[in-house]
């Protein structure tokens, strides 16, 4: 019978010189959060991924969109599908991220997990590529693998490689977007659960898109006001991305500098916020 | 105040948290003993109405708990959790705390400086209780618990993370209070702590009553279990000759050098019972004798095994 | 009641919570000091700042403000009680349980209440700075109205969300989903289904430029949206509030709460 060694023995393998360890935070927190709520969330998000799908056939199987007339217009599989596509799922998009960001860095806050994070070697850029890459997982599920599905079932169901030559330009497209929207509304959802509790994070994310878009609303008469809005900026980005009309009067770089601009703030910010210890006064 | 647990269980979902507890604590000190996860603070709870029983009941002064909120002026609770309105200071949380019992604000005043000094609270009491450190803490949710003199005292780990000088300072309250006529019971796994403060115990493991009542009987009662005796005279070879004379002595060692021997018997009440005689009998001088079973680590070992 | 009440007005008070709230609250007067400063600006584009009025106190008051702070601490009278494991204290006094259920929902009411008001009486009165006493007294009784209509709609999210709060652990996105959600898209559509909403009933008290026929905001619609008739729409949104009481006192008399271990 053997007999073991019950002491403390120590690692004596070989340790990476540069352990991701982004990617071990990434990992455990979508595990965590692959709960009753998410499940949930990502059901509903798969509705108009349903819904743009029947589409798919049915315009298809028309072939022709003018024989419908006005209606064809808006059933077309092109450009403005993916994008429109996108734009739906917005809502649902920030109910994910609400449930996946809100508690992230606000519990590891109040349970004073920073310190055990920052006594291991994890830097500032791994614990937040982690935790940002949580979000863009789940938001990513909601959006461009959606997305992307969509656009592999008109491949295949269109039966001709035309529409891959005219449209192959649009993964890219909906991976550049979907990319963008997670950075800026995944930045703000760290930004905002690293200020307060979860519940206050949740209020705050809603509180800051909306406000945005509520003042654009009131000053309508003046398109540049639009600028203060994150989703109008983001709408004004993706429709560059896919090539459309804009659906602002304001210029698409300035909203491209304000979201580049915001996503460095959330950055900094984020900097000054996430830290090992917290001076109680 | 008596408090009674009838065939009380609790279970959530397939996990059982007590199951068929059944007893009776009157006044004075009585210790909650087990090992994390017993089921100690469930019981607690079911004891101070914050958890619905799912079988049985539990009484306070002959009244069910549940839902019973009169019942709660004579009742003070000192949770386990470090929880707290962190943004309030000692004074304001024990005062509103107590004020919630309807005393004027005028008693609820007096009372709130009486509990703060008793917990050695005063010179803090202003400060906010973000701010505390553990052990003040531990203080201040204890001063909240007594602060309306209760007839009945419940104390989950009241002791964690206390200093020592803050340990000895809530022992001899809890022992104070028992004197006076309160029912105190105090749950801990820290077995030396529970036996500083009382002599009555109920232990639990698994959710289970595995003993209830004097420390001293419950060792008696494991008679299945040898007992050790530790005996220091003057005449060590004699006496380790003559006891192993004795069905019931298991075995002996000794230490000439120090004059000490260590019988280890079967039969503890025979044995204690025949000790004097032989003594006299043979002329031996004892100086000292004790059991190193018979404190309550012993026994918890034992009994948890 | 008194005691329970004063202590969580105090708790609120003394908390963070009250800090954003503020922050929530003053939103809005910044905002409307910004449109003050700017008005040389707005006039060129052919605005004039106190005929914002109306869009500031429906947008930012009705359908951002309210649902915002309704939300977040309805959702957190039960819930942070149990998240924070303070509730054992409460439940342990010689109250019954629905009496801080009432107590805590009622604390946050005036308080928040007090905040939203004074929030919306500043920004009218910056909106009609330039107007004077007069122009100020013109629109007093649209601003008084508004001021009802806020409380009123407090009076009844709060128990929702509280009840909501009591009950699951993700209240708050129960409460964003149904704010921002269902009531954004219930609200504008004809038919019955906007009776099911809390936001149509306060649309149908709201002062009457918001209102059809009128050269309101509800003219902007494509679709003509029948409004509830005034004592209708109270006594609905007092029952909402009422069973919103009811409701979350239930819940906390017959629930046990398990609390977390640390």
């Amino acid at each position: 019978m053997p007999v073991y060694d019950q002491n403390y023995r120590p690692w004596e393998g070989r340790l990476l010189e540069k352990p991701r360890t982004w990617w071990v935070i990434a990992r455990t927190g979508i595990r965590l959060l692959w709960q009753r709520w998410m499940i949930a969330l990502l059901f509903f998000a798969s509705f108009p991924f349903i819904v743009r799908t029947v589409q798919i056939y049915f315009m298809n199987r028309v072939g022709d969109a003018s024989k419908l007339g006005d209606l064809g217009k808006n059933l077309d599989i092109d450009a403005g599908f993916f994008q429109g596509f996108l734009k739906n799922q917005e809502f649902i998009l920030l109910l994910i991220l609400v449930t996946a960001g809100a508690g992230l860095i606000a519990n590891d806050r109040r349970f004073k997990a920073l310190q055990i994070y920052f006594s291991r070697p994890v830097s500032f850029p791994d614990y937040i590529c982690g935790k940002w890459l949580i979000l863009a997982f789940y938001g990513g599920l909601a959006t461009c693998i959606p997305a992307l599905l969509l656009f592999i079932i008109q491949w295949l169901l269109s039966g001709s490689e035309a529409f891959l030559r005219q449209f192959f330009w649009i993964p890219f497209s909906v991976l550049g977007f979907s990319v963008t929207v997670l950075l800026v509304l995944g930045g703000l959802m760290l930004l905002l659960s690293s200020i307060s509790s979860a519940r206050g994070a949740a209020v705050l994310f809603f509180a800051v898109i909306w406000f945005g878009e509520i003042l654009r609303k009131i000053l309508i008469r003046i398109p540049e006001l639009g600028l203060l809005s994150l989703q109008a900026n983001l709408r004004q980005v993706g429709s560059v991305f896919f090539g459309t009309e804009r659906p602002f009067e304001f210029s698409a770089v300035w909203a491209a500098v304000v979201l580049a601009a915001f996503v460095a703030g959330c950055i900094l910010a984020l900097r000054m916020r996430v830290r090992p210890t917290e001076v109680v006064k | 105040m008596k408090v009674e647990a009838r065939h009380l269980s609790k279970w959530y979902g397939q996990v059982i948290g007590v199951n068929d507890l059944d007893f009776e604590i009157g006044p004075g000190v009585t210790g909650f003993l087990g090992p994390n996860g017993a089921g100690k603070s469930t019981l607690l709870k079911l004891m101070t109405g914050q958890l619905k029983p799912s079988k049985g009941e539990v009484l306070v002064g002959g009244e069910p708990v549940w839902n019973n909120y009169k019942l709660n002026r004579n009742i003070g609770y000192c949770p386990e959790q470090d929880a707290f309105w962190k943004f309030l200071t000692g004074r304001e949380f024990v005062g509103s705390l107590v004020a919630m019992h309807g005393f004027s604000s005028e008693e609820s005043e007096k009372r709130t400086v009486r509990a703060l000094e008793t917990a050695g609270m005063t010179e803090h009491a202003d400060k906010k209780i973000g701010g505390y450190s553990k052990g003040m803490r531990q203080r201040i949710k204890l001063a909240q618990a007594f602060a309306h003199d209760p007839k009945v005292l419940f104390l989950d780990e009241p002791l964690n993370g206390m200093d020592p000088v803050g340990r000895r300072d809530t022992i001899e309250f809890i022992k104070k209070a028992g004197r006076d006529g309160g029912t105190v019971i105090v749950s801990s796994h820290i077995l030396h702590e529970v036996e500083e403060m009382t002599d009555t115990i109920l232990l639990i493991n698994h959710g289970r009553q595995l003993a209830h009542g004097n420390i001293f009987e419950i060792r008696e009662l494991i008679d299945t279990h040898p007992l050790q005796v530790t005996i220091r005279c003057d005449q060590v070879n004699v006496l380790t000759q003559k006891l192993l004379e004795f069905d019931d002595v298991l075995s002996v060692q000794f230490d000439r050098e120090k004059g000490q021997l260590t019988v280890e018997t079967k039969k503890p009440r025979d044995f204690h019972a025949r000790l004097p005689d032989l003594v006299l009998k043979h002329g031996i001088k004892i100086h000292s004798l004790w059991s190193p079973d018979e404190n309550l680590e012993a026994v918890f070992e034992y009994l948890v095994r | 009641m008194n005691q329970e009440i004063r202590f969580f007005i105090r708790n609120l008070i003394k908390s963070r919570r009250l800090f954003w709230a503020v922050l929530l609250g003053l939103f809005p007067v910044v905002i409307t000091l910004v449109l003050l400063a700017a008005r040389p600006l707005l006039e060129d584009r052919d605005i004039e700042v106190f005929r914002l009025y109306p869009q500031i106190s429906f947008f930012l008051y009705l359908h951002f403000l309210l649902p915002m702070t309704a939300v977040f601490t309805g959702s957190a009278v039960i819930g942070e009680e149990v998240e924070d494991q303070t509730l054992p204290y409460l439940l342990i006094r010689p109250i019954p349980k629905w009496r801080f259920a009432a107590s805590k929902i009622l604390a946050n009411l005036v308080v928040l209440g007090c905040i939203l008001i004074l929030s919306l009486f500043l920004c009218y009165t910056v909106l009609h700075l330039p107007y004077g006493l007069s122009g100020w007294l013109d629109e007093s009784g649209q601003l008084a109205r508004s001021m009802g209509v806020l409380l009123l709609g407090l009076a009844a999210y709060l128990p929702l969300f509280s009840f909501l709060g009591s009950l699951f652990k993700k209240a708050v996105l129960g409460g964003l989903l149904f704010t921002f959600g269902w009531e954004n898209l219930i609200a504008y559509l004809p038919g019955n289904a906007k009776l099911l909403t809390v936001v149509h009933y306060l649309h149908s008290l709201y002062p009457t430029f918001f209102r059809s026929n009128s050269g309101g905001i509800l003219d902007m619609l494509p679709i003509k949206i029948t409004m509830t008739k005034d004592i209708v729409a109270i006594f609905v949104l007092l029952m909402i509030s009422a069973a919103g009481f009811f409701l979350t006192a239930l819940v906390l008399t017959v629930r046990e709460y398990r609390l977390e271990r640390e």
